[in-house]
């Protein structure tokens, strides 16, 4: 079980997740969620608790350094380092065996020699997702990770991620503009606008309401 | 035309650049991604030969190296000296020459996204290993930059390697000493054919810098 309660400058969740469940953050943009993102990850600073499977990465007197908390990171830009090829990527913090499975399971295996100058937006962020998961996180968190993937590849991969949470048990929470993506893909939405956590099924029976 | 002055330059090069090579990565790391107050103080001090007459600077090193100076003091307790000889020349030019190792690696280092960096730590990388795999090679144009102006700047040195090493044939006279010493004597003939190498090093330095300019570019 993972349960956070957290407070950036701007933004305080507060949700309890079990494994391979996710939550999507659905918002504004400018209203902090990348912000609040990177403080799970304590790539900025943030009040709190952090609690994943037992072990605390935030309280009073614990702050684990981002190496310490076994988390993958999409980030918006992708983040792929442009020295090495699509496979030493994602290979960076796993191995070559497999990184390779993880670029068949994304379908990216004919990529696995190309540089990330020589390859299209969607398909940096899919590496991006690959490397991310690669390293078996207890958490994935994702800053808008669908963005640049056309309907059939985004679905694609949605369920891909679905199905290797399920595998691996990891705890995912990601940022999403659509709300399609939101709704196909997490167990609880993170409405910001309105501070409270809900259950996608709540969110879906409020939305047909209104 | 003595050949010794010109194997003292580029010895005295060669090694300044290779060990301004090691040092002025880890220099520019700390001032490069560190905040702190000491930064900020650290920054213009390892700049200052930049404006610095190159005298004023000899003169101070030997204040502090020479036999009378605080170090200098301590080292002959060890029966060491460190000026009038290699040794004084090779920490004049590191001195001298820091700031032309450090100015293009900061530069390099300050460009890199900072999400690159973060990518690293998150994928559970230390600060160290991120330096050596991330870092350095994403700035390597700038490093080898570095280097090369480390060591074309050296191998013309004249005002600090005059006032901390003297002009000792076979020890310390470098090849811009040695020009200024042809003039001395009036032999032009050697001072121009020394002059002319040493405008060629310049020259094919400046061309290769641009090279890995527009390498950089692609």
């Amino acid at each position: 079980m993972m349960y956070i309660n957290i407070k950036t400058r701007l933004l305080n969740l507060k949700c309890t997740l079990n494994k391979s469940q996710m939550l999507g953050i659905l918002g504004p943009s400018g209203i902090g969620k990348t912000t609040l993102l990177r403080a799970i990850a304590n790539l900025e600073k943030a009040d709190g608790e952090i609690i994943v499977d037992n072990e605390v990465w935030l309280n009073d007197k614990i702050s684990l350094p981002v190496q310490n908390r076994s988390i993958g990171f999409v980030f918006q830009d992708f983040a792929l380092f442009p020295n090495m090829s699509v496979l030493e990527n994602i290979a960076y913090a796993s191995s070559k065996e497999k990184a390779t499975h993880l670029l068949e399971a994304f379908n990216i295996i004919h990529l696995k020699d190309k540089y990330p100058n020589k390859l299209s937006g969607g398909e940096r962020q899919r590496v991006a997702i690959a490397r991310a998961i690669a390293r078996e996180p207890k958490l994935l968190l994702m800053d808008e990770p669908f963005s640049a993937l056309d309907r059939s590849t985004k679905h694609f991969i949605q369920d891909k991620i679905k199905q290797l949470s399920q595998e691996q048990g990891f705890y995912t929470i990601f940022i999403a503009h659509d709300i399609g993506d939101i709704k196909r893909l997490s167990d609880f939405i993170f409405l910001v606008e309105d501070n409270k956590v809900i259950n996608t099924d709540e969110f879906e029976k409020e939305s047909i309401n209104i | 035309m003595d050949s010794e002055p010109f194997l003292i330059s580029f010895e005295l090069s060669t090694i300044t650049m290779l060990i301004l090579g090691i040092v002025g990565i880890g220099i520019s790391y700390f001032l490069a991604f560190k905040r702190s107050i000491i930064v900020d103080i650290l920054e213009p001090i390892i700049m200052s030969p930049l404006v610095l007459p190159p005298t004023v600077l000899g003169f101070y090193i030997l204040e502090i190296f020479g036999v009378s100076g605080s170090v200098g003091k301590f080292l002959n307790h060890f029966d060491l000296k460190l000026v009038f000889n290699f040794w004084g020349l090779l920490i004049g030019s590191i001195i001298y020459s820091l700031p032309f190792s450090v100015s293009p690696i900061i530069a390099g280092f300050r460009a890199i996204p900072k999400s690159l960096i973060e990518a690293s730590y998150t994928l559970g990388k230390s600060k160290f290993h991120t330096l050596l795999k991330v870092i350095i090679p994403n700035a390597k144009y700038s490093i080898i930059s570095a280097l090369v102006l480390v060591f074309s700047h050296t191998i013309g040195e004249f005002g600090v390697v005059l006032m901390v090493g003297g002009d000792i044939p076979g020890k310390t006279r470098t090849a811009s000493i040695a020009i200024f010493d042809y003039v001395q004597e009036l032999n032009y003939k050697d001072a121009n054919i020394s002059a002319l190498i040493l405008f060629s090093i310049a020259m094919i330095s400046l061309i290769f810098l641009q090279i890995l300019k527009r390498l950089q570019e692609r």
